[in-house]
């Protein structure tokens, strides 16, 4: 296996080019203006074509890893000239709600001050957004969601902190998301959410699945300290 | 049923079976041994299946205590039982018996106890990935007063030969081209480096001269155990396999699957060569 088997595909009305990431891992990119919901569609595509061939499969902004014993030659075959049915019902019709407190958050003052907003002004513009994973990675179940506003966009941290809390909600520049575990991280924290986006216990793990929207609801101080309890 | 407790934990001792797979779409990494061939043979030699969890030792010794009668086999080091010492061996120990393993003779070496390790299962795997708590003894690394239990006392000896090519070390490393090789400014054929200290079981740091390339970051995209990254400062990491599933620095490369153990045993401050691989 080697470059010379890459090339291009053409798959869901996307041109996609093929390479390999790994002996057994095939790396499908297009072009960054394809929005993220044909990401998802390919991906939900690619997993019915594929069916048992397909070991595992992670989608990212601009691509779709394919962890298959197939060779590319195959999977091109497979896939070549596919497209989802119109009007395929997406993921995107039930918004979940969490609950976020802003009084624990780290970097509220720091988002304040980049985007020269009373902090109030900041938490109302991030209580009307509705955001929408994209995809996980980072650690086990940590979200990377668009649908942050502009005006509330801000650079991450120039030292990443040692330690955050699982439900940490960040923003780093126009990309946000969700710490799924205590983890290093230099997002800015603007709230965190008492709910377990990640549980080892339950089945599925994740809360909230690639292509789900969610929208946050604000709880004092007093109701994120004590819940669950 | 097999009793052993430590008493010496060493710096970074896990449990480890063959790795956890078919979750990364969830952001959950690969975990498991770091040289699965050498990992295997210490399961034969004490009449386990290949796929049993062992306990994975890094750059330092690990020493038990027995409670019970019980079989242990080890690759990659040295057991010691009543000086009694023997390198890729493997013995029968009773009650009270001490057993010391020594540091291992590369970078990792694998300790099997007869029968099936109690241990946290999690996601299809044993094996321990302390940043998110999963596998393991209770998801961490060993520590001393650790008690592991099997399912089995006295297993059978097996008599088991360590291929050459696993004892030897190999500084050449094959690797084939990645989705971002060309962005580099120059595309070497053949490149020496060091490998540094801070290397672990996520990733490999390689330093050396910088490598130059044409831009600083891509939109996150999947990467894999071998996947080569080259982070703005020019030195290239080869992820490993506690390595995340996405990531944001270019993918210039990827270790071949059959060389990324022999990188894994370098010992720190070792030369590598690597050499793109150009076959088919």
């Amino acid at each position: 296996m080697s470059v010379k088997e890459s090339g291009s595909l053409q798959f869901n009305d996307i041109s996609w080019r093929v390479s390999l990431l790994g002996e057994q891992v095939i790396l499908m990119e297009c072009a960054p203006d394809i929005p993220i919901d044909k990401i998802h569609d390919s991906t939900h595509l690619i997993e019915k074509l594929l069916a048992d061939d397909l070991n595992d499969i992670v989608p990212a902004y601009h691509s779709i890893a394919i962890f298959t014993s197939l060779s590319i030659v195959d999977v091109r075959k497979v896939l070549n000239g596919k497209k989802s049915k119109i009007n395929q019902p997406g993921k995107g019709d039930d918004i979940i709600e969490l609950p976020i407190c802003y009084e624990v958050g780290f970097d509220l003052e720091r988002v304040a001050e980049h985007a020269n907003f009373p902090i109030e002004k900041v938490i109302d513009i991030h209580l009307s957004g509705t955001y929408r994973s994209l995809f996980m990675g980072f650690t086990p179940g940590f979200i990377y969601a668009d649908g942050l506003a502009d005006q509330i966009a801000c650079p991450r941290l120039d030292t990443p902190r040692k330690l955050l809390p699982a439900g940490a909600v960040g923003i780093a520049g126009t990309q946000t998301g969700i710490y799924s575990l205590q983890s290093p991280g230099g997002w800015n924290i603007i709230g965190r959410t008492p709910t377990k986006i990640f549980d080892l216990n339950r089945k599925p793990p994740i809360l909230i699945d690639v292509g789900t929207q969610y929208r946050f609801v604000r709880i004092s101080q007093k109701a994120f300290e004590t819940w669950g309890s | 049923m097999g009793k052993l407790k430590v008493i010496k934990a060493g710096p970074h001792s896990s449990i480890q079976d063959l790795g956890r797979f078919g979750y990364r779409r969830f952001g959950i990494p690969q975990s498991g041994a770091m040289d699965p061939a050498l990992m295997k043979l210490s399961n034969q030699l004490v009449s386990n299946p290949n796929h049993y969890p062992t306990i994975e030792i890094a750059l330092g010794g690990i020493a038990f205590e027995s409670h019970s009668d019980t079989s242990l086999g080890v690759t990659g080091a040295t057991l010691t039982k009543n000086g009694e010492i023997q390198t890729n061996g493997n013995a029968h120990v009773k009650a009270g018996d001490v057993i010391e393993v020594s540091k291992p003779e590369k970078r990792y070496a694998y300790i099997s106890i007869g029968g099936l390790l109690d241990a946290k299962h999690d996601f299809g795997s044993y094996s321990t990935y302390v940043q998110a708590g999963f596998g393991g003894m209770a998801g961490r690394m060993l520590q001393k007063g650790d008690l592991l239990e099997t399912d089995k006392t006295h297993t059978l000896l097996q008599q088991v030969v360590v291929p050459e090519q696993l004892l030897q070390k190999t500084k050449l490393i094959h690797i084939l081209k990645g989705p971002e090789w060309y962005l580099l400014k120059e595309l070497p054929e053949t490149k020496t480096f060091t490998i540094d200290a801070a290397s672990n079981r996520m990733g490999v740091r390689l330093s050396g001269e910088k490598l130059k390339i044409d831009a600083q970051e891509i939109a996150s995209s999947a990467v894999i155990p071998g996947t080569i990254q080259l982070p703005p400062d020019g030195h290239p990491i080869v992820l490993m396999n506690d390595c995340q599933t996405t990531g944001g620095y270019p993918r210039i490369g990827k270790v071949v699957d059959e060389d990324l153990p022999k990188l894994a045993q370098l010992a720190p401050l070792s030369e590598v060569v690597f050499n793109l691989n150009f076959s088919e």
